[in-house]
């Protein structure tokens, strides 16, 4: 083999042998939190949806200023009018409409006063159908919002305690839970629909009564091992008090938890906000939900599609959003669990 | 001997969300018929990688980007995917490190033994689970007849790790790879499985690829040691010139580590300080030089080449350049070199 | 084996009993009466149609006797619907929704089962990309929602399959489509996560290992290992049907318990709520204890282990 010439100052020595101590070479360290904000943000999916949600809510927050008109206003004269939108004429929403072969302006046939126009029309009482899902998303959220509190509110308390005391304690109360969890979800939240007057509180109430139980569960697994994590066990030794065990070790170590099963649980919520409104035992008139507007949508749907379009595709659009947020939240506080 | 692998210049990376990692940096060695050549190193060093790249199961964002595997002469990396499905099970096979997770849960024993024999030579499903218990009880799995329908939920660790091997056996495989396979045993299981090795060795004939962390094992097993350090090999040669006239500082290191029937009392263990360097973007030199307490300036600038110590024994560090300055090696080191000239004039 | 089993259906008839007295006492709390539908009944009319149904009675005495009826197999007497029986009510009506219910269940589930595991082989290609697009279209869009939309085009539009009809098999095509999306969404999603866990697995290796083709790897052993899994949403998947059900019977106008459900309520018709409420619990508790005997039949770490005899 042939030595390579090397010139004789290189083989100084560098005199490594105090430096025991090496550092650490590799990308800078990131605390958990920012982690977790990078990997999500670096996942277009989830971006796109967290901003699709955002102007969602955003519409809900502001909608007294931005629905163009009064959700309830009716105006027998102006009923089932198709979308139009301003003097543009592009097909499906100019206010034609097709009526026996033809295609009529539907707007001047109940002669509207003049610059009228409804950007997705309105429904069977003249009601403006924009304004109305903007005002229906916004409760259909309300409703998804409280009863995902209400759930977190039983949930977590539940799950701690019933993780952190073990033995009888814990027995009891998951016999509790799995006697609520083996009846359907749906027949408990009917039952309760009919029971309680209909309105907002109750479908919240009806949602949650069920909901909690599988936040419950996640909460007590996850307490059971963080119980037995060193500075937990330190913690106690050290006499701190229950409460504060719970909200300084605890509550921020279950946080990746409760927030991926909170974005399950909103999708769940509006499903069944849908659902019940859907068969009638919802939302009560006039108030307008995205299962009331589906509702009604449905009725009129053969004759007049788009009524039942619009709040479909809204409800859709939510749902499929907050259900990938939620994946990519799950991945984002879990890389094991995605590539 | 006839040289029936040969590994040559093996370069592998491995795409990832922060960049590529160089995990195998030019890897060469070859192997005889019927010896035994064990791979030691620190964990991530890259062994198991090496020698999944010779049965190509390397994870999906793995790219052999360079470097050949000659078997029997022969390419694998140019082989199609049918024909390397050919050689796994069949002319090479391996052992996992895991025997815990390395069998299918739903599947009885019987059945997982006797499979490389269906894929492979065609046999009737009765011969393959007849020589399937035969191996079975080769392995010292008591009863195998009636243990052949169990799963492997009902085997202890030790015995799945026979089993495993077993699997590995079945189809008298020309070169049979273990990559840690007693890592996760505890003390005497892993004697027991080591000398089962042996044992098969000499029945079949295999070449074995003995792949470990810990020396002490090695001693026992191999002909030849390669020591691995960061993607590459550092030294290699028979197991009497590495364990008793060590030349890389990085085996210093690691023989240090280790104790040994000599260690007495005071001379305590010295494990090698610092990490391994990052493989997402390697240093330019030599990859030991930040933990080498006899680290030169021409490590920080130059990889250093494989200097040879003898016929079989070779080593990549500067301090084997004519104009390097003598070093004195570790306490611990000096002994085996006494004890390698005793060796020596014993012969 | 026999032992868990035993103390699962006495579990199961312990729950019914809770769930029935529970319904019992919450419709007895109802404001106003049953029959405040027809409000043209007299004080004196009224009074006789209670003494008929026995709502004259002490609550208590009601109680004993629903109970004890419920022993019997009877379920009370339906205030709407001619006053038929419940359990006759149900016995009519369960074909057409165990057909369409059973029918979206195994749809869904086979083909969950392809999409998920199609994807986890091809992982991360465009495969993969659809088949999460498709489960998650499955999941999210509600199946009243998508039940409309194929009734508008298929149906009522393109005329491929009757609006809302209930013959032959041609009719339970659409309803079964609507209600198959959420267990396909579901069992996809699940079996892709399973595979590519399998998969990943040592195991996986060592058949690779042995020299099976990547598709013998898939079909000797990944399919298997990750099937075994999916047996534990059974349950959950056929809550999510009967739930779907109801409104989708509703819309294609399918004489089914889900559509007699829905009717119920909106007619207060409380001893068929009743009667349907227990039904359905029973019909689920039962699925989810013959759920828990097959995981324990398929999979041989529990089944010769030392689970199933506590
Ligand atoms: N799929 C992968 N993607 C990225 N990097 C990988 C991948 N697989 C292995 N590596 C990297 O390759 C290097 C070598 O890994 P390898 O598994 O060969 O180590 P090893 O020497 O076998 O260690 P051990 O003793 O722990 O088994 C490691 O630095 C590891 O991080
Ligand atoms: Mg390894």
């Amino acid at each position: 083999m042939e030595i390579p010439q090397i010139p004789k100052d290189k083989f100084k020595f560098l005199n490594n042998a105090g430096n025991k101590e090496q550092e650490k070479i590799g990308t800078p360290a990131l605390t958990y939190m920012q982690d977790v904000r990078r990997r999500l943000f670096k996942n277009k999916v989830a971006v796109v949806c967290l901003t699709l949600l955002t102007i969602i809510v955003f519409i809900s927050v502001f909608a007294p200023i931005i629905a163009p008109y009064n959700p309830n206003a009716q105006h027998a004269t102006l009923s089932n009018l198709p979308p139009k939108l301003g003097n543009l004429n592009i097909p499906g929403f100019n206010g034609y409409q097709n009526m026996g072969g033809k295609m009529v302006d539907a707007y001047a046939q109940v002669h509207a006063p003049k610059g009228t126009h409804y950007l997705l029309g309105t429904d069977y009482l003249g009601r403006d159908l924009l304004s109305r899902i903007i005002y229906g998303t916004r409760l259909s959220l309300i409703v998804a919002v409280l009863a995902t509190l209400v759930d977190l509110l039983i949930g977590i308390p539940y799950g701690i305690v019933s993780g952190w005391k073990g033995g009888m304690t814990d027995n009891v109360m998951q016999r509790i839970v799995e006697i609520v969890s083996s009846v359907p979800n749906l027949i408990v939240v009917i039952l309760m629909m009919i029971i309680l007057k209909p309105g907002l509180i109750s479908i919240v109430l009806a949602i949650a009564i069920t909901d909690w139980v599988t936040m419950a569960r996640l909460i007590r697994a996850q307490t059971f091992q963080l119980k037995e994590q060193e500075y937990v066990l330190a913690a106690r030794t050290l006499g701190e008090s229950s409460t504060k065990i719970a909200t300084k070790h605890l509550i921020p170590n279950l946080s990746s938890t409760i927030i991926i099963q909170t974005m399950f649980t909103i999708p769940n919520a509006i499903f069944f906000e849908a659902f019940l409104s859907f068969i009638g035992i919802g939302i009560p008139a006039p108030n307008a939900s995205l299962g009331t507007l589906l509702s009604d949508g449905q009725k009129a749907f053969r004759f007049l599609p788009y009524q039942m379009w619009a709040p479909a595709i809204i409800l859709s659009i939510i749902m499929i959003a907050t259900n990938l947020l939620g994946d990519g939240l799950r991945d984002a506080f879990d890389p094991q669990s995605s590539d | 001997m006839d040289k029936i692998l040969e590994v040559k210049d093996l370069h592998v990376n491995f795409a990832t969300y922060n960049g590529t990692v160089q995990a195998i940096r030019g890897v060469n060695f070859d192997l005889s018929a019927g010896e035994t050549l064990a791979i030691v190193g620190e964990s991530g060093s890259g062994k198991s990688i090496t020698v999944r790249s010779i049965l190509q199961l390397l994870a999906k964002n793995a790219d052999i980007n360079k470097g050949t595997i000659l078997y029997h002469g022969e390419d694998l990396l140019k082989k199609s995917k049918k024909e390397m499905d050919n050689i796994r099970g069949n002319k090479i096979s391996m052992i996992f490190q895991d025997p815990m997770t390395s069998l299918d849960p739903t599947m009885t024993i019987g059945k997982q033994v006797a499979e490389p024999l269906l894929i492979h030579n065609k046999v009737s499903k009765k011969e393959a689970l007849g020589r399937a218990e035969e191996v079975l009880r080769l392995v010292g799995i008591p009863n195998p007849k009636e243990r052949m329908n169990d799963y492997p939920h009902q085997f202890s660790g030790g015995q799945r790790q026979r089993i495993v091997i077993a699997i590995a056996i079945v189809d008298y495989p020309e070169i049979l790879i273990a990559d840690e396979p007693t890592t996760a045993l505890d003390v005497t299981v892993q004697a027991q499985i080591i000398d089962l090795l042996k044992e098969l060795q000499q029945k079949i004939g295999t070449a074995i690829i003995f792949i470990t962390h810990d020396l002490g094992v090695v001693a026992g097993i191999a002909d030849r040691v390669a020591v691995m350090y960061a993607g590459k090999f550092v030294e290699y040669g028979s197991v009497d010139e590495v364990f008793y006239n060590p030349q890389h500082p990085y085996t210093w290191g690691l023989l240090d580590s280790m104790p040994t029937l000599d260690t007495s009392e005071d001379d305590h263990l010295n494990s090698i300080p610092g990490t391994p360097p990052n493989l997402l973007d390697p240093p330019k030199g030599d990859a030991f030089a930040p933990r080498n307490e006899y680290a030169m300036q021409i490590d920080l600038e130059e990889q250093p080449p494989f200097f040879k110590i003898s016929k079989t024994h070779y080593a990549a560090t500067w301090l084997l350049h004519p104009d390097a300055p003598k070093v004195t090696p570790p306490k611990g080191i000096q002994k085996r070199f006494e004890k390698f000239k005793k060796l020596g004039d014993s012969k | 084996m026999a032992k868990y089993i035993l103390k699962r259906i006495l579990y199961l008839f312990l729950t019914l009993f809770i769930i029935a007295s529970i319904t019992f006492f919450l419709m007895k709390m109802l404001p106003g009466t049953p029959f405040s539908n027809q409000n043209r009944l007299s004080p004196d009319q009224l009074a006789i149609v209670k003494a008929q149904y026995g709502l004259d009675q002490p609550i208590f005495i009601q109680y004993i006797r629903y109970i004890g009826g419920l022993f019997q197999g009877n379920l009370g007497t339906s205030f709407q619907f001619n006053n038929e029986p419940v359990t006759q009510l149900i016995g009519q009506r369960l074909a057409p929704s165990m057909q369409i219910g059973a029918q979206a269940m195994v749809l869904g589930t086979i083909l969950g089962i392809l999409l998920g595991a199609v994807a986890a082989i091809r992982k991360n290609s465009w495969v993969d990309t659809l088949a999460t697009f498709v489960s998650i279209l499955g999941i999210s869009i509600p199946s009243f929602v998508l039940a409309v939309l194929l009734q508008f085009y298929l149906a009522y539009k393109w005329h491929i399959y009757p609006v809302a009809l209930w013959d032959n098999f041609q009719s339970s095509v659409l309803p079964t489509i609507a209600l198959a999306a959420l267990p396909l969404g579901n069992v996809a999603r699940f079996m892709r996560t399973e595979m590519v866990d399998v998969l990943s697995s040592d195991y996986i290796e060592l058949a690779k290992s042995k020299g099976n083709s990547e598709w013998q790897v898939v079909i000797k052993h990944a399919l298997r290992n990750s099937l075994i899994p999916i047996v534990t949403i059974i349950g959950p998947m056929a809550v999510s049907t009967m739930t779907g059900s109801m409104v989708v019977e509703n819309i294609f106008s399918i004489p089914g318990i889900g559509e007699q459900f829905v009717k119920s309520i909106t007619t207060n018709d409380y001893p068929t709520i009743m009667g349907l409420t227990i039904f359905y619990s029973f019909l689920l508790i039962l699925v989810f204890l013959v759920v828990d005997i097959l995981y324990v039949l398929i999979d041989p770490r529990i089944r010769l282990g030392n689970g199933g005899n506590d």
